[in-house]
């Protein structure tokens, strides 16, 4: 129904469009759109009084003339999800209050997930559109700078996107998180700034009905966490009178939330996120430290190693697909393993056997940590990138603008419109479980662009989750309470580098990477001893460990 | 004396030309082809020399040298990627080289014929299987917890429990093997279309010379298709230093890397995680080169060896 | 029945030997690719989860349509089915045609520069410009963005052209040529009359390669089209399949964990039966191509 009525609308917009004699042509040739853009851009700065901005700083939407930047047409390309089933980005309620309310028409070119890179760089190469969005990285910025509109140009944020600005300037590091070394402003933040139940990523859980029938509790120590795992191999724990195909313990390593990395945590070695390299490096009093030549990774690999031996942890996880792994924990044959909530891998009864576990203590003296970061910066820093040959900047910041000017406004652009699935209450947003979706239809990514490509949304301005253990949100937030105390509180800075940098830690990377996990699986696999480790040391030195290791301290420490 | 028979072979050549002027009609389209959609993007060439950068464009980039040549080949892992590489590739064509032509034999050799086309479409589906859900289904068939492939072993004494996808020893076989399976049917198409011109008068004849089959098929269809062998074997060895990266790529995991990185699969990595137009290229043209010259010896050794050759 | 028993026991006994062991090479090759392109059949009815932890074997288990049911009411399939076969007719009747020709005229040892042209196109096979300027030169032709860029991309191929030359130079030899020509016939005459009739194998081999290039490419969409009315099917396969692959990756750019697992969830559904929807009309092609494989009919008549 309401896509009906949308298209419907949107047919009535197009045939008004037409008639006011600036219908574009969407399927001219590449050339001819362009063109067509900037002479009508041309004509829209006209249009462009002084009187306008004036108002917008009241820092309400509503307080924009309608039609000030009438006739104004503006390309921009931006990523379309997969699940966006959406038959034109026009047609999504926020971007059409946003035309109707600052006239600026926008040309969507849309960029299909598996297509973004080839893309990304045909348009790089000549067929820049007036901006990008949430199609960008870091990398691309940082190679092709001069390509992007520098937005620290004096006064132009201030006059033309003062609730952006705010809202910029309102998290910590304000405009420093997206200003590059050489100081210009090539992007600005979009997506959720901070999200709790992002904090930890993946939270190990353990099967507490099979606990239950042992009589035993949530391990606390690495001895208890083998007790525990030994247990549940030997006995028939899912009843199936097959007493040896249960999986004590399951890692994937093709699962970007089980990779072996995070089962070290017990052993004090964390990352800020849940990926190899991140765990190659902690930060401890303001030093960065490295973590592969300590004794405690070492016993790390050592306990694993025994593990494997006895048959406690799955060692397919090296190789298995994502889609095995899944299998696995549906099959209901694994007793601990790492997972967003246990839920999003079996049904909800079969989800209610399990419990989030801490990270034991595996020596002592020695305090486990839990991968993941407090206070994450979730928002991307690379949303919205203008091009430097944009010919109106002014309309295009304003429309950005417009879309930031509230918190209703910005979830609208994120979700779809008011009442579907969010609905704000005593002026705060919520969530709101939302049922009348047609078969097959992601309602968020359809109506909305989803939350990491849409105006900066604040940590004040987060949709409260309601407590109820149905809320898959909420159920994940109980998780994240077990854990979160365990979260490391020294991080890497935020902050853009120059690509020349970069690169110099990306060749040193490519050879690590191979080095060090091909030495932790084979560890696990096949055990360690003095000579692999030691061996293992040299290589580490050979293959510039320690110079990356002094390239973070020295991001670390600002150097550039 | 000289000069006159200068002179002559080019009024020959010229007179060739004119007699023979459709031809270089029929040759237009693919030489305008190949023109614009393969000379005319040539010069791209020049950023394996460069310091690439988009914005700055193909011509305007700085030029480096051979800067991107030194830095690969002082890689740490440079000759692991290329003794690998060369490897699998030698395996690949060791194997998958005669197994496609056996197959046709075989094939061509069956009198039922609807036996004939069923053995020949099975065969040739497996091609049409992408990497992702080749790799997958390896990873199932082959897995030590449950795969069926396990079972069959165990049933033969075997433990039962190899990890043949977590096993850099295996990575060889698996890699090769696999592709035999996928390609032998497709590959083999060529030379079953080739037998299809063998002259069955010479087979007569045999016949009634007493040679029994394996003769026959020796003395009389494998001769026929011998010139498209020849070819085949060329343009195997040419690319000889390119394995594709997508199927290593998804087969790779940490516990086989020592086999398993190749050139391609490198590259791809790298471009992962940053946009080394330069360096990408740089490698691509190094490789190139070798599997380029390759050709032209092999192409040379043919030519002496057999009536075939590419020119 | 009675004759054919008859030349049975005719048979030699080293001609029996042979039989018997290529055909059981033969069962025992065709059992081992069968079983896996079974499997995917089955796979595509089955619940991802039994797939996917061995214990489906020859049989479905936990029977779905699920796979097939999100395939068909997806109407951007069918767009895309309608585009891929457009481009797959019109482009191999194209490529056919200059492969054929081409490798003929590159065929005849009497053509001057054929050293040099076989050398040309070779060359193509292993230096390219890359991508950027392969765009550029695309984009300046304006073929940006048409259907006409994703009919020629790809149509002439070195290693087609290779193959059919040495297919015509083993197979039409250059008395043949010779012969006609003392009988009045042309270039023209000779190639239309003889050369096309003698070549059936060759150009049915040339139809299916091209075919099936066609129909399993998606490259030159993925950079040239913007518009995603013109997309091939392959592309859009493409784009279901690999998202789940890819995400680990999108994870660093800030996409959201929800959002992936449905994906990921999805895909697995639909992973088998895509398969079988998108290659069953191209593996219908082949059994049409054998047609052509027909013996006899060669130079031994001709000549004769």
């Amino acid at each position: 129904m309401k896509r009906k009525t949308l298209a419907m609308l949107l047919t009535v917009a197009m045939m008004t469009g037409c008639l006011a004699g600036c219908g574009n042509e969407a399927s001219t040739g590449e050339s001819g759109t362009r063109e067509s853009a900037v002479a009508e851009s041309a004509g829209g700065e006209e249009a462009t009084g002084e009187e306008e901005p004036s108002e917008e700083a009241s820092g309400n939407g509503e307080g924009i003339a309608v039609d000030a930047y009438a006739g104004t047409t503006l390309t921009i390309a931006v990523f379309k999800h997969t699940l966006d089933s959406s038959d034109d980005f026009n047609e999504k309620p926020g971007f059409k209050a946003a035309e109707e309310a600052t006239g600026v028409h926008i040309n969507w070119i849309e960029v299909e997930q598996g297509t973004e890179s080839e893309r990304k760089t045909t348009m790089l190469t000549g067929d820049m559109p007036d901006a990008f969005l949430g199609l960008l990285g870091e990398g691309d910025i940082a190679a092709n700078m001069d390509l992007f509109y520098d937005l620290s140009e004096e006064g132009l944020l201030e006059t033309y996107a003062p609730n952006v600005l705010a809202d910029h300037e309102s998290i910590e590091g304000g405009l420093q998180n997206v200003t590059w070394p050489d100081g210009s402003i090539r992007s600005l933040m979009g997506g959720i700034q901070v999200s709790y139940n992002d904090d930890p990523s993946g939270i190990m859980v353990i099967n507490k009905a099979w606990l239950d029938k042992l009589d035993m509790d949530v391990p606390t120590t690495a001895d208890e966490f083998y007790t525990v795992m030994k247990a549940f191999k030997e006995n028939d724990m899912n009843g199936n009178g097959d007493p040896n195909d249960e999986i004590p313990l399951e890692f994937c390593e093709g699962n970007w939330a089980a990779h072996i990395c995070n089962l070290a945590n017990p052993w004090g070695i964390a990352g800020e996120q849940p990926y190899d390299t991140e765990f190659w490096r902690m930060v401890k009093n303001g030093k960065v430290v490295p973590t592969l030549t300590t004794d405690e990774f070492r016993a790390f690999l050592e306990y694993y190693n025994r593990m494997a031996e006895e048959g406690l942890l799955d060692v397919e996880g090296f190789s298995q697909t994502n889609e095995q792994y899944y299998s696995k924990l549906k099959e209901g044959v694994v007793g601990c393993y790492i997972a967003w909530t246990p839920r999003s891998n079996m049904t909800r009864e079969e989800a209610d056997n399990w419990v989030a576990m801490p990270p034991f203590t595996a020596i002592e003296g020695v305090k486990p940590v839990k991968t993941g970061e407090r206070d994450r910066l979730t928002a991307g820093r690379t949303v919205f990138v203008a091009s430097a040959k944009c010919e109106n900047i002014e309309a295009l910041l304003t429309w950005w603008n417009y879309l930031s000017s509230s918190t209703e406004m910005k979830y609208t652009v994120s979700a779809g419109e008011k009442g579907g699935t969010w609905d704000i209450e005593d002026g705060k947003v919520v969530e709101r479980v939302f049922t009348e979706v047609e078969e097959g239809v992601d309602y968020g990514y359809t109506y909305g662009v989803g939350g990491s490509r849409c105006p900066l949304i604040r940590k004040d301005e987060l949709a409260v989750l309601s407590a109820d253990m149905e809320n898959d949100n909420y159920y994940r937030q109980t998780m994240v309470d077990v854990v979160w105390d365990y979260l490391q509180t020294e991080y890497m800075p935020v902050k853009f580098t120059d690509a020349e940098k970069v690169n110099e830690r990306s060749f040193m990377e490519i050879e690590l990477v191979d080095l060090v996990n091909n030495f932790i699986s084979n560890s696990i696999v096949n055990g360690i001893t003095d000579e692999t480790w030691n061996t293992f040391q040299e290589q580490l030195e050979a293959n510039q460990y320690p110079e990356w290791i002094a390239w973070w301290q020295k991001y670390y420490d600002g150097e550039f | 004396m000289k000069q006159v028979d200068r002179q002559k072979a080019r009024k020959r050549t010229l007179l060739l030309m004119k007699k023979n002027w459709l031809l270089y009609v029929f040759l237009i389209p693919a030489v305008v082809y190949i023109a614009v959609f393969s000379y005319a993007p040539m010069y791209g060439l020049q950023i394996a020399f460069k310091n690439f950068s988009i914005s700055k464009g193909i011509l305007g980039s700085p030029w480096v040298g051979f800067k991107w040549f030194t830095t690969f080949f002082e890689t740490p892992r440079f000759w692991r990627i290329l003794k690998n590489t060369l490897g699998i590739s030698v395996y690949s064509l060791a194997v998958g080289f005669p197994i496609p032509i056996i197959l046709a034999l075989i094939v061509n050799g069956v009198k039922n014929t609807k036996w004939k086309k069923f053995a020949q479409t099975i065969t040739y589906m497996p091609h049409f299987i992408s990497a992702v859900v080749l790799v997958g289904m390896m990873s199932v068939f082959f897995s030590p917890r449950s795969g069926f492939i396990n079972t069959i072993l165990s049933w033969f004494g075997a433990s039962g429990e190899i990890y043949f996808m977590g096993n850099a020893d295996y990575f060889p076989h698996m890699y090769v093997w696999s592709g035999v399976w996928q390609g032998a049917g497709w590959g083999s198409i060529i030379y079953i279309a080739a037998l299809s011109g063998v002259d069955q008068t010479l087979h007569e004849a045999a016949m009634i010379d007493g040679a029994n089959k394996l003769k026959r098929v020796l003395h009389v269809d494998l001769p026929a298709i011998m010139p498209t062998m020849v070819i085949m074997l060329i343009m195997n060895f040419g690319s000889l230093m390119s394995v594709g990266y997508e199927k290593i790529y998804l087969m790779q995991n940490s516990l086989n890397t020592t086999t398993s990185e190749v050139i391609s699969t490198y590259v791809y990595k790298m471009g992962l995680q940053q946009q080394q137009y330069s360096y990408s290229a740089a490698i691509g043209l190094f490789n190139n080169v070798i599997s380029f010259t390759l050709l032209v010896i092999v192409n040379k050794i043919a030519g002496k060896l057999s009536d075939s050759s590419l020119w | 029945m009675y004759k054919r028993k008859r030349k049975k026991k005719r048979q030699s006994w080293d001609d029996r030997i042979y039989t018997v062991i290529t055909q059981a090479l033969l069962i025992f090759f065709v059992i081992i690719v069968a079983y896996p392109i079974y499997f995917v059949v089955v796979a595509s009815v089955t619940d991802p989860a039994y797939v996917n932890n061995g214990t489906v074997l020859l049989y479905p288990k936990g029977f779905t349509l699920l796979g097939y049911q999100k395939v068909f009411t997806d109407n951007r399939i069918w767009i895309c089915y309608a585009n891929t076969i457009y481009y797959t007719v019109l482009g191999t009747g194209l490529g056919t045609c200059a492969t054929v020709m081409g490798g003929y005229a590159l065929s005849r040892k009497d053509l001057p520069g054929r050293g040099i042209l076989m050398k040309l196109f070779v060359f193509t096979m292993y230096f390219s410009g890359g991508t950027i300027p392969y765009y550029l030169v695309v984009k300046n032709l304006g073929l940006v963005d048409t259907r006409l860029i994703l009919i020629l991309a790809g149509s002439v191929s070195a290693y087609n052209i290779i193959v059919v030359r040495s297919f015509m130079e083993s197979s039409i030899p250059a008395e043949l040529f010779d012969a006609a020509t003392i009988d009045g016939c042309g270039n023209g005459t000779f190639f239309f009359r003889i050369v096309l009739p003698l070549s059936k194998a060759v150009i049915a081999v040339m139809v299916m390669f091209i075919a099936v290039s066609y129909w399993n490419s998606y490259f030159n969409a993925m950079i040239f089209i913007t518009d995603s009315d013109k997309y091939p099917l392959q592309l859009y396969l493409r784009q279901l399949l690999l998202t789940a692959s890819v995400s680990s990756n999108d994870m660093a750019a800030g996409m959201d964990r929800e959002a992936i697992t449905k994906l990921e969830l999805m895909v697995q559904v639909i992973k088998y039966g895509v398969i079988v929807v998108s290659t069953l009309p191209i593996i219908c092609v082949y059994p049409f191509i054998q047609k052509y494989f027909v013996k006899g009919v060669m130079i031994g008549s001709i000549k004769g």
